[in-house]
Parts: structure tokens; C-alpha cells; sequence
């Protein structure tokens, strides 16, 4: 088994609900938005990891506490380790608290690092957002956005230094020849090319670990598999571990090597992408998997049943028990499973070799 | 090698944001309105510069100084209406550094109706009236007044032994003499001492004309007379008409002053007073014309141009101390506000809505009142009134500036550049500042006008600083009327209320030039 890049031991991110001035007078306990809710899984080097599931599951809020761009104090339980480069591990390990060190691993618990040290770790972690329009500020050329890394990280001497990196970024995404992309705005680009941008940002600090949040689902069908391609070479190329963040089964299937299904903060499901797509085995993924849509033309109009009813049910009232129970067609047609099912939250179980699922059904096995 | 990165690092953003300002400007002086609001501004700076350095601060003092102003005709036009046809007496000031003659009268003389006896010194000039206007009188003061004790035929004079008689006659074109002051009959101490100034007396020259027409069997009441002095002074009574019409020609002032000391040969105190031991030396002699200046005057004679010309960096100062300071803490609070939230943002938003919900105007008129009563000086005032101004004047940009950073702070880009590890400094100076201050600077150049018109409009409601502003010259002018003052005084209401006007259209111009930085969606190119 290779060795892990990020691992995450049952993380738990909680955002506090805003209370009305009458709730704070009637000193109720605050309740929380439970965006992610006991999550542990390891991504390994030159592996491209998905996580995927409805909006509101907290695949994003995963991804952003990978990174450690959500707010420490919302952490309130778990941690994330990341095992950096060699060289950055030895640079940083002495000058960080103890806590924040795991030694025989080489791994750094990421929460336990003060907002002041913990600058250094931003090369090796990095993240590329969805949105491409907004992720690039409309008032900086190319240049100036690809240069703040640098500048941040006090990498490159002088700006003929800075411009050699720059332009490397710009070929890796493939924006050639590079001095046209320079001097551009981020709305004189089409949307393509802007997320390129963001992705040569990402990695102009030459990252270990990227997190890509919805990176395609924002672009024109046609230019997805460009921007994919990159995100594939540079896992390749740099070793690099990948998340990929996405809520299209279909797209996770052919860029991934492991899929985790989420739903309401919870994994239910993971294992390899070929594995989970063709044998799905929670509920929910049966439900993902039905719904991907029919390439075949003959199969186009041919109706399937959809086995999932209801909505998503809030992430701030979690029912007890199976927090997937009020949207399951399996609760319903397996009776003996229910008591259960009510009353104890199922554990993520490995049901085949390398093959999770939380589902009571398969508890005995 | 780690500090110069730094300093590169630093020179960096430095550069970025000199090119911001680059940017702004050239964008401003592309356009019509933003061209005007700059010649405007620079146009008022450098008469702000030009006041600084020929009107010294302590004019302001002067300003209040009456006595210094009597020698000035009140309530009178500029020079420059003679122009536009409208007939002018000159103002004429002149020294007159010796005396015409000085000699010993040894037997009293009657002189233009006044006993002459003593030692004379005569002192003269003329003036000459070219159009038909009246002067507003005429006033001779004694300059240089020698006051040393002398020795005659072994025995010491000091000057408190020397009496002293002063007249002032106006020899009039159609040769009548008036004698123009209340004959001063004193010691040459305490005429020294009174400040040697002889005054234009009505009630001595309305006597003379009453006589002087019922000579000629015209009768005058006294009290026209009176009321009428100076014009029939420089003039000549139409009983048809019972008005008066100007006579011109050439008059001359002569300024007579006869001493005497007993017991002392009259003879060597000529000698005396011709060698500027003792006595009058020399004389300013002043004829209150009916203009003056480039501006005229106010009601106490006080030289408007001047006081304009002295208000304009005051006003300058007013407007962008208080434009400026109020713009820099509402920016700074209102962008640490919006970013930092929590207990700061509360902290920051309360003291808004507290300070929002105070009425400024009252508490201004309160404050000033009551440093009116204790006695404070003009500068103190006026710093009082534009610190207030301020307290009272960043919260609107603050709410402003913390709603658009809220929006900014919440933008994608901002979360990359955190992931990119940039510091909180960077993200406020290198993200949102740019993005906030275009609107800050469109806020400063409205406020501008709004903190000077806030100050005029005190002066309006009675709260006085009493240094020369635009406002306090106004308000002057309102008082004046409001007593019983003429309504025609167009020279002290338009000048500072256009200028008021200008200085605000300046501003308002650069702003709207502005507002297509802020707002690219105006741009008409």
C-alpha cells in the first residue's frame, strides 16, 4: 500500500446556526449545521480521489477542510494529517508544537498548526474552486494573479525570476503562446481558460496535494475533457494526490481511482470507481448510479425506476439512527433490518475487499 | 538575501497600487467634467498658496480690529464699477511726511472762522473729484507724533505742557471752507496718547452748512443736515429738488496745529518742531471714497477682498481635513468591520447607528455656543467644528465600505487567495482596498463641499468663529441687512456665495468623473 498523502480520522466540521437575539435569551444549546460528521479516509500519492454526492452532502466543506481553508474553530472534532515533502517536513517539524507532529508517520496534523506557522504548508496543499468567474479578481491581469504565490511565498528574486515561473504555470495548463495571456484580464478569457488559470495558480508552488472542487461543472461541455486532461497529467507527472470534488457519478467514474459517496456529512460508500459504479451497494449510490444517464440511444427512452423518495433531510436535525432511513427504499422493503436502522447509526463496514459501505444490510456479513 | 525579497516584495505592491492611481487619474482627465474639476481645484489651490503667502494669519486678527478698518469707507462697491459708468469717489490715503509751514502767529487771526494764535503747522494735500459721486468723508491721523522733552531758555517743556489745537479744513472747489472735525483743543501728551486721529464730524459740518445756506436763504434743518453731512460736505444742496448733487473739482484738505507753552519762546519751539524734536512729524490723510478694492467693503469698512482672498485655504482646509479625515476612518472601519466581523463589527455597527441618530446640527450649535461664551479663538472653533464634523461624518462610508467588503470578503477569489496562503494585510490591501477605494475617493470629493457649506451654513445660524470664511462673511452681510442695512450689497453676498458655489461645482465635477472609475458602466467611450 502506498503511503498516504492526507488522511482524514473522523473528521467533524460543525458551523454553529445563527441565533436570534430571543433564542440567546433562552440560552438553548446552539445548534450546528453538522456539514461534516465523522469522516475518515486516506488519499494516497498519484491517486485522484472523489468525493461525490447531492448538493449539501458536504463534499465541499470536506475539501475545504483538507486544505485548511475552513475555520479552525469549526473543527470540532477528527483532524487531517498531511505528510509533506521531506524537505518542508524537516524545515517546519522543529519550529511546530508538538501536538501538531506525527513523528513516525512524517505526517503534520494540520488543525494543531497556529494560523501563523502554517503558511509554509499552503505550497504542498492547494485547491481549485468552481466557479471560474469569481475565483480570479476581475482587476488583475494573468500576470499579477500567478504572481501573488510567488510574492506571498517570497519565491523568485526578481520579477524576470517570477515571469520564469509564471510562464511554466501558463505551459502546464497549456495557455500558449504564453505572452498573450500575460497581460489579460480574467474577463477578456473564456471560461475554459480562466479555470486553466486557476489551475496554473494552484500549482505554481508545485502542491502535492490538490483539492479540486467542482473544477468542470461551471464550463461548456466542450472544453471539460481539456481541463480534465490537465488535471490527469499533472497527477501523473507530479506524483500528486487529487481530490476531485463532484457531484456527477458518471464524470467521477472517468477521472477517478476511488470514489467516496457522501450524504449529509457522512461517507456511505467507498472503494474503487470501476467497483462502486458497477456494484453499487448502499441504497443511495444504487439511487446515483440509476440516475447517471443512458449513453445508448436505445435505451434512451426506456423509463427507470428511480429508488429513492423524499428530499434531503436537513444536516442540522439529523435523525437518529441511519441518517439516510427517511429517504431509503430499502428500509422500507426489508423490515428486519429497521430497529436498527432507527435506532444506531450504521458503521462504515468493508462489505468487499476495499469496498466500504454503511449500510446496516450488510452488517452481518 | 531574505530582506531584499522583502523589500522587492514591497516595492512590488507599491508599484501595483501607484498604477491603480495612474489609472484613476487618467480616467478622470479624459473627461469634460473631470477637466474642469481639476482646473477648478488647481485653480483654487494656487490662490490658496498665493493667499498664504501675501496675507499673513494674523490678518484674522486684524479682521477683528475695528479701529484698524475706520479709515475705510463702509458699505462701498469695488473700484472697478467706475467701468460699468457707474460714478466713483476715489479713495485716497496719503502721508505727508513734513509739514506745508510752520511759523509763530503772534496775534490771534481769525482763519476760516476759527481763532488762530500760537504756533502753526500747516500740513495739505489735494483731491480731486472727477465724477459726480460723494466721498464718505475724511479722516487725518497724525502719524508720527515726537514727544520729547525739550529745553528752552534753561527751563524743560515735556510734551504734557504743550496744548494743542488741531483742525481739519476742506477747501471746496467753489471756495467754501468747512472746518471737518470738533476742534481738538488738548496737551500734545494726550493727544499723542488718544491715538492722534481726527475724525469727520457731522454735527460741526452740518452747523457750517445750515449757516451757509441760510446766508443764501435756504433753510436746512439741522437734522438733514446731520444725516446728510458728508454728501453736502462734497456737494451742493438743490432746494428744488431738496437733494443733493456732487460737486466735483479739485478740493484740498488742509490739516492746521497750533501750539502753544507758557512761558516758552514761540520762536524756538518752531525751531523745535522743525528740527522733529516735538510735535506732529507727519500725517496720513485719508478721504473715504464711494468704492474701494477689488471687492469693496463690509459695514465696518472692512476690505472684502482681502478677507476672500484670506478664506480660500481655510475653506481648502476645512474641506479636506474634515473630507479626509472622515474618508480615511470610515474606510479603515468600515473595511475591518466587514472583514474581521464579530465583536468588532458590532462594536463598529453600534456606534454608527448611535452616532448616526445624533443630530449633528444641534449639538454644533450647542458646542459652539458655549465656546462663543468662554471666550475661545477662532482657530479653536473652527478645529472644534471640523473635528466634530468628522466624528459625525464616517459613518455613512463606513456602512458602505463594510457592505461592499461583506460582498467582496465572500467573492471566490478572496478564498483562493487565502489558500494560497496570503495574509489577512495582503487580502484587505491587495483585494478589496482597490476595489473600495474608488468609491472612498468619489465619498472624499463629495464631502468636500458638503463639510465647507456645513461651516458657512454655522456661520448662518449664529455660530461664529469670527476668522474671515466665506460663510462668516455671509452671514455678516445678513446681519447687516437684517439691522436696518441697505439691500444693494451685491459685492458682499455675491463674491463668497460664488465662490461657495464654484468651489462645490468643483468638487461635485471631479466627483462625477470619478463615479465612471467607480462605476465602468457610465463610461461613455
Amino acid at each position: 500500500m502506498p503511503a498516504y498523502v492526507v488522511r482524514a480520522e473522523d473528521l467533524r466540521v460543525w458551523f454553529p446556526v445563527a441565533r436570534s437575539f430571543l433564542e440567546m435569551l433562552r440560552r438553548g444549546g446552539r445548534r450546528y449545521v453538522h456539514a461534516v460528521d465523522g469522516v475518515s479516509f486516506e488519499i494516497y500519492e498519484g491517486e485522484t480521489f472523489c468525493l461525490v454526492g447531492e448538493s449539501g452532502c458536504g463534499k465541499t466543506t470536506t475539501g475545504r477542510t483538507l486544505v485548511r481553508l475552513t475555520p479552525p474553530e469549526n473543527v470540532l472534532g477528527g483532524r487531517v494529517l498531511f505528510r509533506p515533502s521531506r524537505e518542508l517536513f524537516e524545515e517546519l517539524a522543529p519550529r511546530l508544537p508538538k501536538v501538531a507532529v506525527v513523528e513516525e508517520e512524517g505526517a503534520i496534523d494540520i488543525y494543531a498548526v497556529p494560523d501563523k506557522l502554517f503558511k509554509p504548508l499552503r505550497r504542498e496543499l492547494q485547491i481549485v474552486f468552481q466557479d471560474p468567474f469569481g475565483s480570479l479578481n476581475p482587476r488583475m491581469k494573468i500576470r499579477e494573479i500567478l504572481e501573488e504565490p510567488l510574492l506571498v511565498h517570497g519565491i523568485g528574486e526578481t520579477f524576470e525570476d517570477r515571469l520564469e515561473y509564471i510562464e511554466r504555470a501558463l505551459e502546464v495548463v497549456k495557455l500558449t503562446p504564453v505572452e498573450e495571456y500575460l497581460d489579460r484580464y480574467p474577463h477578456q478569457l473564456s471560461g475554459g481558460q480562466r479555470q486553466r488559470v486557476s489551475i496554473a495558480r494552484a500549482i505554481i508552488l508545485n502542491p502535492r496535494f490538490l483539492v479540486s472542487d467542482e473544477p468542470v461543472s461551471m464550463l461548456d461541455v466542450s472544453i471539460r475533457a481539456e481541463v480534465l486532461e490537465i488535471l490527469d497529467e499533472l497527477r501523473k507527472k507530479y506524483n500528486m494526490a487529487q481530490v476531485f470534488i463532484t457531484h456527477d457519478l458518471a464524470l467521477a467514474r472517468y477521472v477517478c481511482d476511488r470514489i467516496a459517496v457522501m450524504y449529509i456529512g457522512k461517507i456511505v460508500e467507498l472503494g474503487e470507481s470501476d467497483e462502486v459504479i458497477q456494484n453499487p451497494l448502499h441504497p443511495y449510490t444504487r439511487a446515483l448510479v440509476a440516475a447517471i444517464p443512458e449513453p445508448d440511444p436505445n435505451n434512451r427512452k426506456k423509463l427507470r425506476e428511480l429508488r429513492i423518495k423524499g428530499e434531503v433531510t436537513s444536516a442540522i436535525d439529523i435523525p437518529p439512527g441511519c441518517r439516510f432511513r427517511p429517504r431509503c427504499v430499502a428500509y422500507d422493503e426489508t423490515p428486519w433490518v429497521r430497529s436498527r436502522c432507527e435506532t444506531e447509526e450504521p458503521p462504515l463496514i468493508e462489505a468487499e475487499r476495499g469496498h466500504y459501505v454503511a449500510c446496516w444490510l450488510y452488517a452481518k456479513r | 538575501m531574505a530582506s531584499s525579497a522583502k523589500v522587492g516584495k514591497k516595492l512590488g505592491l507599491l508599484s501595483d497600487r501607484l498604477r491603480g492611481v495612474e489609472e484613476i487619474f487618467a480616467e478622470v482627465r479624459g473627461q469634460l467634467m473631470g477637466k474642469i474639476g481639476i482646473g477648478l481645484i488647481v485653480f483654487f489651490v494656487i490662490v490658496s498658496l498665493y493667499s498664504l503667502a501675501t496675507i499673513p494669519l494674523s490678518f484674522a486678527d486684524k479682521w477683528l480690529d475695528l479701529t484698524y478698518w475706520a479709515k475705510y469707507p463702509s458699505v462701498v462697491p469695488p473700484e472697478w464699477v467706475s467701468s460699468f459708468g457707474v460714478p466713483v469717489a476715489p479713495f485716497m490715503d496719503k502721508f505727508i511726511d513734513t509739514p506745508d509751514t510752520v511759523y509763530f502767529q503772534r496775534t490771534p487771526v481769525n482763519y476760516q472762522g476759527v481763532r488762530l494764535f500760537g504756533v502753526v503747522e500747516k500740513f495739505s494735500f489735494e483731491y480731486k473729484l472727477r465724477q459726480p459721486a460723494f466721498p464718505q468723508g475724511v479722516l487725518v491721523h497724525a502719524r508720527d507724533i515726537e514727544l520729547e522733552n525739550i529745553t528752552i531758555g534753561g527751563r524743560m517743556i515735556t510734551p504734557s505742557q504743550v496744548s494743542l489745537t488741531a483742525l481739519v479744513l476742506l477747501h471746496r472747489p467753489d471756495n467754501v471752507t468747512l472746518l471737518l472735525n470738533d476742534p481738538v483743543v488738548t496737551t500734545l501728551k494726550s493727544f499723542a496718547s488718544s491715538g492722534g486721529v481726527l475724525r469727520f464730524s457731522d454735527q460741526i459740518v452740518a452747523q457750517q452748512i445750515v449757516e451757509l445756506y441760510r446766508r443764501k436763504g435756504v433753510e436746512m434743518a439741522q437734522d438733514y443736515a446731520q444725516n446728510n453731512a458728508a454728501q453736502l460736505a462734497f456737494g451742493v444742496y438743490d432746494p428744488e429738488t431738496r437733494s443733493v448733487r456732487p460737486l466735483t473739482g479739485t478740493y484740498t484738505v488742509e490739516v492746521v496745529f497750533t501750539y502753544l507753552a507758557r512761558g516758552v519762546n514761540p520762536n524756538l519751539l518752531v525751531s523745535e518742531i522743525n528740527a522733529g524734536n516735538i510735535g506732529v512729524q507727519s500725517i496720513e490723510g485719508v478721504v473715504k471714497g464711494s468704492a474701494y478694492g477689488l471687492m469693496g467693503t463690509d459695514n465696518y469698512g472692512r476690505d472684502l477682498y482681502r478677507a476672500l482672498l484670506f478664506a480660500f485655504p481655510i475653506e481648502l482646509v476645512i474641506g479636506f481635513v474634515a473630507a479626509v479625515a472622515s474618508v480615511v476612518i470610515g474606510l479603515i472601519l468600515g473595511v475591518v468591520s466587514g472583514y474581521y466581523g464579530g465583536w468588532v463589527d458590532e462594536l463598529i455597527q453600534r456606534t454608527i447607528d448611535i452616532m448616526g441618530n445624533i443630530p449633528i446640527l444641534p449639538i454644533l450649535v450647542l458646542v459652539g455656543a458655549a465656546l462663543q461664551e468662554q471666550g475661545a479663538s477662532g482657530w479653536t472653533m473652527l478645529f472644534v467644528i471640523i473635528f466634530l464634523l468628522v466624528i459625525f461624518g464616517w459613518g455613512g462610508l463606513a456602512l458602505i465600505v463594510r457592505s461592499m467588503t461583506l460582498s467582496i470578503k465572500s467573492e471566490p477569489y478572496i478564498d483562493s487567495a487565502k489558500a494560497i496562503g496570503a495574509s489577512n494585510a495582503r487580502i484587505i490591501f491587495r483585494h478589496i482596498m482597490p476595489q473600495v477605494i474608488p468609491y472612498a475617493m468619489a465619498s472624499l470629493v463629495f464631502n468636500v463641499p458638503s463639510a465647507i457649506l456645513t461651516e458657512a451654513g454655522l456661520s448662518v445660524l449664529g455660530i461664529r468663529h469670527n476668522l474671515p470664511t466665506w460663510g462668516t462673511i455671509l452671514a455678516q452681510a445678513r446681519d447687516y441687512i437684517f439691522s436696518g442695512g441697505r439691500y444693494d450689497i451685491w459685492w458682499w453676498i455675491l463674491p463668497p456665495g460664488l465662490l461657495m458655489g464654484l468651489m462645490s461645482v468643483a468638487f461635485v465635477f471631479l466627483g462625477l468623473a470619478l463615479e465612471t472609475v467607480v462605476e465602468p458602466r457610465l463610461r461613455r467611450r
